[in-house]
């Protein structure tokens, strides 16, 4: 008999866990990460075989982890496409306007020229010319300090990120202490504690790929790109290191136990922010500067040229119109030899200038190769012995001292050419636009502006189809990550309804349990009145 | 599928803001009117855009540099006008002044006549264009181009021309020197005779004949020179081009006619003095600065003729300004009709370019601005999408069971 009671009070037990469960789901139905729970129950056994009553086993997390572990890659991709997308967009919104920006002062400056030709001893002809070259330089420059802006700002955001990355690892390595000692004490899993690390993951992986790997305990070990990030040891640091071969460039860098780092390779960052970050930096910034460099490179370098071949309006011949940024070259932090190199553009040669930058290694059989750094494709190049210098690309590096074996050198020429080109000259009567001293020779105004037109750049293109192949390579790249991110989002959110359709809260199912357990907890009591209504008889029958 | 509800107030939200975004690049494209407001929303396009804008640039800039080339071409016609009637008076004034009965008085009130047409063509040549710069000076157009004495102005110029480009695949010469105005001469110029300044005679040419134009010596430069006086009188004729004598002493007679090589004849009349000459020669090769041919008639027209020698001169240097005056006519006719001949050709460019301008116009339109048919359309669609996306949603999240009564 009193068994009965026992029998309704594990239910009304149950039945309040059932109500503190449903009600916990309902609570959290927006937050982040929640897992909904459900709580298990189980019939108590009896030896009469009539059943003992019903008890919670456990509260368990309805967790999908294969789902899970598949959102956290698909998201992790998405959002590479998406942050390197945010990126681009900045310089595709810049170059939006085809009134505005580079073009039109390229053509004004052009047009000023062949006005020029017109009325070549014209004082307002000759001030317009250099207001106009002198527009044309500003726009070159602040071009290319949005561009090094932009650089410098991504450069932050990956910083910040890594900081990101290495607080998360830590408080990953401290959950999985707390879960495996919890565990271990209750028997039971610590259920908050598991959606907080798996939340912690899950913002892991949109910074950068983790692959993460579940023990026995229940701990997680994250690896990135080989490199072991939370391990049974605890945490470990990421961090962003010069690159030592290239100092302009910021590459992702692992923090060794003994607290040497050690560049992890580009090409295993595959996900995540970073990922995004990084690619936009290599990919489709630097390509940029380096064709509005190549751009304001070859166009100072044919209009002096073009210039120097006139004579002013003194008679005297020209000099350089414009003033553009010299070639760099860096030894590799890395190198062991005492050689040094100076790199020069090689004069007449400017055609053979491209968009690329070089590594020269000094290899074991005593020859220098020379690679372009974005794809390392080889580099045809001529060795002057006697002087020391390698020839290609239009560019002169003269090595002096003796390299070692593995010595890296690497050649940025356009770095600057952009970012600090001017007007050379500032008085309008040192614009030469005669050839034979005389003040109302137009030949060489003439031969200036017809360099609008001249196939100038790498012998192909003028300077404003350069430009705009710029415009175009950078509105590809933005439509194709638009649309790489648009179906990567929808298959985010697709993985994201099926791991929420196992895991996430739905408010009409969590009602209906509130009901079905309220009259759970109804029939329960009801349960124990009928037994004290059986016990009282009972009693009765001895009155 | 079983829905979370977050899932079903994500989709919602997903939904209203694709539906938003859509609304607002149209929107935009609409508030811009172009349908590339990044280069992202076609590449290619707009590239092509910029390599467009920068051809219908250069056009405009060619249709600029034809309106400057026209200014300076019709301030130089202006000039060639007026050098033209100026030879068209001088050339009456010289014929008027060949009359052989008049006095010095009359000689030198044509004098005075011709050395006005004189003064007015100076100036010509030394005009200057809108912006102060001198017209016939060549590339040196800071200096005037003819200076010095009558009868000895020299040329300060060169003979530099301006080029212009006015078309893509034309360019066009923006000046005329003034050597090629006042001191050139045209293929079909003809032979000049000028009497050597000492000649002490009174002979006179009395004709200057073409026999052959096609001999092999036509155009050379001949000398013709006497010896002795009177009935001893002999001349002699040199090729001076090739330096061959080609009549050696040769008996003289008045009336005579003397062959000049092969291709040309002349008739001398009156007594040579010893050691007179003529020299005869073509066009450019001759001094043929117009200017100076007119001074030297004005000077001539001045000296009172008090002997067969001074009458003899006066003839002989009337004479040729008559045929350097023709010479000069024939030339800045020339120079004339081809300056209209490139103004003309500069409304025919400007045409042609115009016609071009309104394609390049038209092709970045096409390429770049919105269809406002389809953009408003498409605006109106997208608008109505939105309604639908929140009216959806709206109900949907009314249907919970919590919101039961």
């Amino acid at each position: 008999m009193s068994n009965l009671f026992g029998i309704g009070l594990s239910g009304l037990g149950a039945a309040q866990a059932g109500l503190t469960t449903t009600s916990n789901n309902i609570s959290n139905v927006n937050t982040p990460g929640y897992t909904r729970r459900r709580a298990l129950l189980a019939e108590v056994a009896n030896s009469n075989g009539g059943g003992g009553g019903v008890t919670v086993t456990g509260i368990q997390r309805q967790y999908a982890q294969f789902l899970t572990a598949q959102l956290n890659d698909a998201q992790s991709t998405a959002s590479a496409t998406e942050s390197h997308l945010n990126q681009i967009s900045q310089i595709d919104n810049l170059l939006g306007d085809s009134d505005a920006g580079l073009a039109p002062r390229i053509q004004d400056f052009f047009d000023s020229l062949a006005t020029l030709a017109g009325s070549p001893e014209d004082s307002s002809a000759r001030n317009a010319v250099l207001g106009d070259a002198r527009d044309m330089a500003s726009r070159f420059r602040s071009f290319a300090s949005t561009l090094s802006d932009m650089g410098d700002a991504v450069d932050k955001r990956i910083a910040g990120a890594v900081d990101e990355v290495n607080n998360n690892a830590s408080q990953i390595a401290a959950l999985n202490k707390q879960i495996t000692v919890t565990q271990a004490r209750t028997g039971q899993p610590p259920n908050d504690l598991l959606d907080q690390r798996d939340q912690l993951v899950a913002e892991t992986a949109k910074l950068i790929n983790v692959d993460v790997t579940k023990n026995d305990d229940g701990s997680y070990n994250l690896t990135v790109g080989g490199q072991a990030l939370v391990d049974a040891n605890g945490s470990h640091r990421l961090t962003t290191v010069t690159d030592p071969d290239d100092p302009t460039r910021q590459r992702l860098g692992y923090v060794s136990a003994d607290g040497s780092t050690r560049v992890i390779p580009s090409d295993r960052v595959t996900g995540g922010e970073i990922s995004g970050l990084l690619s936009f930096a290599a990919d489709s910034l630097a390509p940029a500067r380096a064709k509005l460099g190549q751009t304001a490179h070859d166009l100072a370098v044919a209009v002096n040229a073009q210039h120097k071949q006139g004579t002013d309006l003194a008679g005297d011949p020209g000099t350089a119109l414009f003033a553009t940024g010299q070639p760099k070259v860096y030894a590799s932090e890395n190198n062991t030899g005492a050689a040094t190199a100076s790199v020069a553009f090689a004069a007449g040669q400017s055609e053979r200038v491209t968009a690329d930058n070089y590594r020269i290694e000094y290899n074991a059989a005593g020859d220098y190769e020379v690679t372009r750094a974005g794809d390392g494709s080889s580099v045809d190049t001529d060795f002057d012995s006697a002087t020391n210098t390698l020839s290609f690309g239009g560019l002169e590096v003269t090595i002096s001292g003796a390299p070692d074996e593995g010595d890296v050198f690497t050649v940025r020429p356009l770095d600057d050419a952009a970012a600090s080109f001017s007007v050379a000259i500032s008085d309008p009567a040192k614009l030469a636009a005669g050839q034979d001293g005389s003040p109302g020779d137009n030949t060489n105004a003439n031969a200036l502006a017809a360099l609008q037109q001249a196939d100038v750049v790498e012998g192909k293109r003028s300077f404003s189809e350069n430009y705009a192949q710029l415009v175009g390579d950078i509105g590809n790249q933005t439509q194709s990550l638009q649309v790489n991110s648009d179906s990567e989002n929808a298959l985010t959110d697709e993985l994201r309804q099926a791991q929420q359709s196992v895991s996430g809260v739905n408010l009409d199912e969590a009602y209906v349990n509130l009901l079905y357990y309220r009259q759970m907890y109804q029939a329960n009591a009801r349960v124990i009145q009928t037994a004290s209504t059986v016990f009282d008889t009972v009693l009765s029958l001895g009155r | 599928m079983r829905l979370s509800t977050n899932t079903i107030y994500a989709i919602g939200t997903q939904s209203i803001l694709d539906q938003q975004s859509r609304v607002s690049k149209i929107g935009q494209q609409i508030a811009t009117q172009k349908r590339i407001t990044k280069p992202s929303d076609d590449p290619r396009g707009a590239a092509q855009v910029l390599n467009l804008q920068q051809a219908k640039r250069i056009n405009e800039q060619y249709a600029a540099t034809r309106a400057t080339l026209e200014i300076q071409l019709s301030s130089e016609e202006n000039q060639l006008n007026q050098v033209t009637d100026g030879l068209t008076a001088a050339k009456q004034t010289l014929v008027a002044a060949a009359n052989g009965t008049l006095s010095d008085a009359d000689r030198e009130s044509y004098a005075n006549e011709l050395e006005g047409i004189y003064q007015q063509m100076l100036s010509a040549a030394n005009a200057k264009d809108g912006s102060g710069d001198y017209i016939f000076a060549g590339f040196k157009s800071g200096q005037t181009p003819f200076t010095g004495s009558a009868g000895n102005l020299v040329y300060n110029g060169d003979n530099g021309q301006r080029e212009l480009q006015v078309d893509s695949s034309r360019t066009m010469r923006a000046n005329d020197s003034g050597l090629a105005v006042f001191a050139a001469t045209t293929a079909s110029a003809t032979y000049i005779a000028t009497a050597d300044q000492g000649n002490q005679g009174s002979s006179t040419y009395s004709s200057l004949d073409v026999v052959a134009a096609d001999a092999d010596d036509y155009g050379h430069r001949f000398k013709l020179t006497f010896s002795g006086n009177g009935a001893d009188a002999t001349y002699s004729v040199v090729d001076s081009t090739t330096g061959d004598t080609l009549i050696n002493n040769a008996a003289y007679q008045s009336g005579q006619t003397i062959a000049l090589g092969n291709g040309l004849q002349t008739t001398i009349e009156g007594e040579p003095a010893d050691g007179d000459s003529y020299t005869f020669a073509k066009g450019a090769d001759s001094d043929s600065n117009i200017l100076n041919a007119l001074a030297h008639a004005v000077d001539v027209l001045r000296q009172p003729i008090d002997s067969d020698a001074a009458q003899a001169r006066f003839t002989n240097t009337v004479n040729r300004a008559n045929r350097q005056v023709d010479n000069a006519l024939d030339n800045v006719l020339s120079v004339r009709s081809d300056l209209g001949t490139r103004l003309n050709e500069l409304d025919n460019l400007d045409s042609v370019g115009e016609t071009q301008n309104v394609t390049y116009k038209q092709n970045i339109s096409n390429l770049r601005d919105i269809d406002w048919v389809s953009a408003i359309s498409d605006f109106s669609l997208a608008r109505v999408a939105l309604q639908a996306s929140r009216q959806t949603f709206m109900s949907v999240q009314q249907m919970s069971l919590f919101s039961q009564k």
